[in-house]
């Protein structure tokens, strides 16, 4: 009798955690794992959605390399994702770290240094666009230190650095607070035995700081170059890839591809190469991770 | 001692001086909504000149900006909704049910970590078009409501929940999803509204998805209709920033209301997501 009560107890729960599972099931299949296979499918094709699509092989792939439009929006992206990193990770450590500094009024700071991440993506490129305008407030700076005006949106070598810039702004606000997290992990009494063991600033930072910071830096550095390979909308809005294709990077050419000249193979052969780049990211974040925990 | 009071001093000046060049765009933003000319270039921030709240009700005028602002609070909403119930679910069945499947699910639902919405939004396109769902509040809403860092978020506070409690409503007769939404979800409120921000801020400032899959003006969210707004009357320049202090209004109040909570759930994004 109790046997068979705890078998039926069992397949209940068993029956049960399926139910619950079943919603997301059906939506991760469904708006997830579906569209990256069916993704793969069509960019064997070619496709312009008022017609079927039709088998062409590798050939989207093989005309990659011939592609200067895909190489030159690779090494866009690239470019921006590197140039705007750098420099956020390190600010974003070192604001952080102030942070840790100050005990009056943190949670203040911090919420202030927090707003660029609450206003809405297209409030900020509206605003960053006038910014850049060659009569705007950017150029009446550069004029205060007696330096020339740039034309910042409609050259194509300023352009690329204008986005970056911008993205400067925008994202060291959000790596802030990761960094932030992170330092107040540090249990204290670190530092008080360090402080007992006589160690001055810098021995604290490059012996106790910066070793337990390891996983935070790594996981900021993997999301800050997936968020920017990820990035569109600044783009879309403020240059729409232009002038001359210069802030063209592969999200958008992605969009453009498909949705304004319906070459959704291509575009899928273009989106699987963004995709790749992204799993190779995420597989060095879960392999480094896993060399932290050992 | 001294010398601390100097690094200090220095410290406060440079986390000053960030806080200003942050807060530069958003105030120049503010104050430039209300300047009655047209071009706001060639003035300093506060150098006088009239202003008003002309721009605010001249855009208003232009586009529908209520619709847009209704439209991106019910897909908000709809999206919250959808995404406490489907990951509560998916949250309590891995954290307190053993069955055979279980971890797989949890395997293949982190492996939705690797899947951005950029990369597949072709064949997600060709899916929602399929299916008839372009230009629906379905379109907008379901493909983006499954969000494995809600579930991990539920997960992980579930499994704080004691047993006891939840075998003690099974003896009671209670059903599972009564266990779930009667017994449970009082118990974790902040984890429900943590969720709850991070979903809402994710559908409020989406703007690749909309973009994709409408394009009647009818059902655009606000972001969808800012853009629209900059590209047809991108050089009245004074308005396009009224515009763009609707959109970052609704998100400033609820950041004011739910500071704490925003914060949680950006940190749980980035180190889940």
């Amino acid at each position: 009798m109790k046997t068979s009560n705890k078998v039926l107890y069992n397949q209940y729960i068993a029956r049960w955690g399926l139910y619950f599972m079943l919603p997301s099931i059906a939506l991760l299949f469904l708006f997830q794992l579906f569209p990256i296979v069916y993704s793969l499918f069509i960019s064997f094709h070619e496709y312009d959605i008022l017609s079927p699509p039709k088998f062409i092989g590798l050939k989207n792939f093989l005309s990659l390399k011939n592609d200067p439009l895909f190489i030159s929006s690779v090494s866009i992206t690239i470019t921006y994702v590197f140039y705007t990193i750098v420099p956020v990770i390190g600010l974003s450590f070192f604001i952080a770290w102030s942070l840790t500094k100050i005990r009056n009024g943190r949670g203040v700071w911090r919420s202030l240094i927090f707003i660029p991440t609450i206003l809405p993506l297209v409030s900020v490129a509206l605003v960053w666009q006038l910014l850049f305008n060659f009569r705007g407030p950017i150029n009446e700076g550069l004029a205060f230190f007696e330096l020339e005006p740039i034309s910042w949106l409609a050259n194509s070598n300023y352009a690329p650095w204008s986005m970056i810039i911008m993205s400067w702004w925008h994202a060291t606000s959000y790596y802030t607070i990761i960094f932030l997290a992170g330092f107040l992990s540090i249990p204290r009494s670190y530092y008080e035995a360090a402080r007992v063991e006589g160690a001055n600033g810098f021995e604290v930072l490059r012996y106790i700081t910066l070793p337990l910071m390891k996983p935070t830096i790594t996981l900021v550095i993997v999301l800050s170059s997936i968020n920017g390979l990820k990035t569109f909308a600044f783009q879309q809005i403020i240059t729409d890839g232009g002038p001359a294709d210069s802030t063209l990077i592969l999200t958008l050419l992605i969009f453009k591809t498909s949705f304004s000249y319906l070459k959704m193979g291509l575009a899928s052969t273009y989106s699987i190469i963004l995709f790749s780049g992204i799993l190779i990211i995420s597989l060095i974040q879960i392999w480094l991770l896993k060399d932290n925990n050992a | 001692m001294h010398k601390l009071n100097i690094q200090k001093i220095i410290i406060y000046i440079f986390l000053l001086f960030i806080v200003i060049l942050t807060f530069y765009p958003v105030v120049w933003m503010f104050v430039t909504s209300f300047r009655l000319e047209s071009s706001p270039f060639g003035k300093s921030l506060f150098e006088s000149g009239s202003f008003g709240i002309k721009n605010y009700i001249n855009s208003l005028n232009a586009r529908p900006f209520l619709l847009y602002l209704f439209n991106s609070t019910f897909v908000a909403l709809v999206s919250v909704i959808i995404t406490i119930f489907v990951g509560a679910c998916a949250g309590y069945s891995l954290a307190k049910f053993k069955y055979r499947l279980s971890n797989f699910f949890w395997i293949i639902s982190l492996s939705s970590i690797m899947i951005p919405l950029e990369a597949i939004v072709i064949p997600l396109y060709l899916e929602i078009n399929a299916f008839g769902w372009t230009n629906t509040y379905a379109g907008l809403i379901l493909p983006t409501a499954f969000n494995v860092v809600a579930i991990f978020i539920f997960r992980q506070s579930i499994k704080e929940v004691p047993d006891e409690l939840i075998e003690a409503s099974r003896i009671d007769g209670a059903s599972e999803l009564r266990i779930l939404f009667s017994v449970i979800m009082p118990v974790i409120i902040p984890t429900v509204i943590v969720v709850a921000v991070l979903t809402f801020t994710l559908s409020w400032n989406s703007y690749l998805w909309p973009l994709v899959v409408v394009s009647d003006d009818e059902l655009r969210t606000l972001p969808l209709g800012m853009a629209s707004y900059q590209k047809s009357y991108g050089t009245r320049y004074t308005e396009l920033m009224a515009v763009s202090v609707y959109g970052a209004i609704p998100t400033l109040l609820f950041f004011i209301a739910l500071q704490r909570y925003f914060i949680e759930s950006a940190i749980t994004t980035g180190i889940k997501g």
